[in-house]
């Protein structure tokens, strides 16, 4: 079991003795153990004995395991994956490490550096990939068919109603379609549009794809006058003019799920974050083209930014921010309220959205 | 009973002898670090080193266990594992997303039935992979398990035991779980004719009539126990399924008690609910060793016969497990 030492032979490479080990050997074509002798000469390992007799260069040592003490090592050939070698004796892995350094360091497989590089790379191409998602799904939505994305959108209504009516009384009907009219003239980039109104006492808006747009009634009844519908409308029209809802929906099914199953639950938590920073960005640029639509139809922006204020609870009437539902999906601040406040400028000749008697028609679409 | 195998200075005897062939001497200080260390870049790569994780758990517990005296080796890397899943994805994950939105899309634009149809042919085709998935994650590691210079291997891709898995299944569910031990028999039977070490090949055929007597009673009452008398069947089922195992010339028993099944579980059940599922290294762990402890090994064998085999086995990792989640260890 000892090393024996063999004083004739000295390395060029360590100022060591030659010393030998009792080993096992394997050599990756049966199972068969051999009992060899394993000895540290100059030009490398030998392994010698039973039958086997072939030299390992130190550099092309790979140590796979180590006795806590340090007295059994079992290690391989950087260039083979079959042979193995268990060698057994007094301090053998520190023996070793004399002549192969490597031997004194982390066993293969308990090396962390290169899982780490790759691993950290694999992570940097992903968060790079999952910052470029909104810039790939906004170019890819618009090459929908529109087929498809009205398609889209009816389901996707269909799931928000669920079985709530949709509200079709008459006069209602004639004001809202002016109203959408009124945003769209002289805008000849805008697609038509599907504006409808859902029975339901929620104060929100919806544009699904393919230019479905959804108000709810609970929104209507929640305005103070027909310039703040037609701002929340114009909003929505922006949404669907830039494609947010195709390209959130395609960010969901392609990138999303990509980002969840490869990172698991810590994917998820990533996922969500960038969600969150995708929809304020969306939400700028649905105000952005509302102050635009707006300000063509000479409809005056004051309408979209006081009812901002009053869901943010800014306002002296106690405000609207108890129904929290438009405000979870719209991101409200005083910021938003204050660009789009400026998008009339004084003096600019502005007349109501609707008249009084339109207006009134508009309150009572769900009523019939 | 033959403890184990001395290493002795003239080499070892070519044939091994039974007894407790199989030792284990992980422990959970030296586990514990690895899976803090994995822990830590698991979040820092939002979830990528998971991969790698995974990994490292597994060369440091089969490096911990000795079959004969010789230490087992896994030679799976991370890079393999995460391969296979990116894979997975493409062709399986996004597909299958993809199909249950178009279905959930046609019931909501009114044609329900198609919608219906194409949700059920959709699970169909996910039960079917769930088998696969099993079978490929064993072979995959068999593949990468390296004792005595030897690799393990299992041959075909898992496809046509899914199946079998699938239709087994809706056997179990029609006879409210009668046939189980039919099914559990014979996928245990497939997956094992199939396995071999080397040259050296597993077998298994077994008289499922043995087996019945004891789960007919069990059966009976599972209600009322609340199922606590499966575990008297799973004690018995285990042992005969290790009896009516060979390898070569080697022959198996691994005689539990209920009683000792019904604590390894109970306290594998605590670990994870505690850790929330953290603690999965500690049971794989205890699994192992729980195996080891009990696992009896008569006959003997000639290490010469043992060739090395010529199946390369799979390149890439189990990614069908890591997606469904039946990876196991």
């Amino acid at each position: 079991m000892a090393e024996s030492e063999h004083p004739a032979f000295s390395g060029p490479t360590f100022s060591g003795k030659v010393y030998g080990f009792d080993a096992g050997f394997f050599d990756g074509q049966t199972a068969k153990r051999h009992a060899v002798r394993a000895s540290r000469r100059p030009e490398g390992l030998a392994i010698e004995g039973d039958g086997i007799s072939l030299i390992w260069r130190y550099p092309e040592l790979v140590l796979l395991d180590a006795a806590r003490d340090g007295h059994r090592v079992q290690i391989c050939h950087a260039g083979e994956s079959g042979p193995r070698l268990t060698m057994t004796g007094a301090n053998v892995r520190y023996l070793l490490a004399q002549a192969a350094p490597q031997i004194g360091q982390a066993a293969r497989g308990h090396r962390l550096l290169r899982p780490l590089l790759i691993s950290g790379g694999l992570t940097a191409a992903i968060i790079v990939f999952a910052l470029a998602v909104p810039y790939l799904s906004r170019s890819i939505a618009p090459l929908v068919p529109e087929r498809w994305a009205g398609g889209l959108g009816d389901a996707v209504i269909a799931m928000v109603s669920e079985t709530r009516t949709r509200c079709t009384a008459e006069g209602g009907r004639a004001a809202l379609d002016r109203l959408t009219e009124r945003l769209r003239a002289g805008r000849e980039d805008i697609p038509a549009m599907e504006v409808g109104v859902i029975d339901d006492p929620g104060i929100n808006a919806f544009a699904a794809p393919g230019g479905r747009i959804v108000l709810l009634e609970g929104l209507i009844r929640a305005a103070k006058g027909p310039d703040e519908v037609a701002g929340v409308l114009a909003h929505e029209m922006g949404h669907s003019m830039h494609y947010h809802s195709l390209a959130r929906l395609i960010e969901a099914l392609g990138a999303g799920i990509f980002l969840e199953s490869i990172g698991g639950d810590f994917g998820s938590l990533a996922n969500l974050a960038l969600t969150l920073s995708y929809s304020r960005e969306d939400e700028r640029e649905a105000d952005g083209t509302a102050v635009e639509l707006l300000a063509g139809s000479g409809i005056s922006t004051a309408g979209l930014a006081d009812f901002f204020d009053r869901l943010a609870g800014d306002s002296d009437d106690g405000g609207l921010s108890v129904y929290a539902a438009l405000a979870s999906t719209h991101p409200l601040s005083a910021e938003r309220a204050q660009f789009v406040r400026q998008g009339t400028e004084t003096g600019a000749a502005t007349t109501p959205a609707l008249s009084d008697e339109e207006w009134d028609a508009l309150k009572a679409i769900c009523d019939f | 009973m033959n403890k184990e195998e001395k290493e002795t200075p003239g080499g070892a005897p070519p044939a091994a002898a039974g007894g407790k062939a199989l030792q284990f001497d992980g422990r959970w200080t030296e586990l514990l670090p690895i899976v803090l260390v994995n822990l830590l870049l698991t979040i820092i790569t939002i979830g990528i080193f998971r991969f790698w994780a995974r990994t490292r758990v597994r060369r440091y517990l089969w490096s911990r266990a000795r079959l004969y005296g010789e230490p087992l080796e896994y030679t799976g890397t991370g890079l393999e594992l995460f391969v296979g899943f990116v894979v997975v994805f493409f062709v399986v994950l996004l597909p299958l997303t993809l199909i249950f939105f178009a279905a959930e899309m046609l019931s909501q634009s009114g044609r329900d039935l198609a919608g219906i149809f194409m949700l059920f042919a959709t699970y169909l085709a996910i039960f079917w992979l769930i088998g696969a998935a099993v079978y490929r994650a064993q072979r995959y590691r068999m593949s990468r398990t390296q004792w005595r210079g030897i690799r393990g291997a299992q041959l075909e891709r898992g496809y046509r035991y899914g199946a079998i898995a699938l239709g087994f299944l809706f056997l179990n569910g029609f006879t409210l779980g009668l046939t189980a031990p039919v099914a559990a028999q014979t996928l245990y039977g497939y997956r094992m004719n199939r396995r071999y070490f080397g040259s050296g090949r597993f077998r298994f055929k077994a008289p499922v009539e043995a087996i019945y007597p004891t789960y007919f009673v069990c059966w009976i009452l599972a209600v009322p126990t609340l199922f606590i008398s499966l575990f008297w069947y799973y004690a018995r089922y285990f042992s005969h399924i290790a009896r009516h195992t060979a390898f070569e010339g080697l022959g198996f028993t691994f005689d539990i008690k209920p009683g000792q099944l019904f604590w390894f579980w109970f306290v594998n059940l605590l670990i994870m609910v505690f850790t929330l599922t953290l603690g999965s290294p500690f049971v794989a762990m205890r699994k192992i060793r729980f195996l080891a402890e009990n696992l009896q090994v008569s006959g003997t064998l000639d290490f010469e016969t043992i060739r090395q085999t010529d199946q390369a086995g799979p390149s890439i990792g189990e990614g069908l497990a890591e997606a469904f989640d039946v990876g196991g260890i």
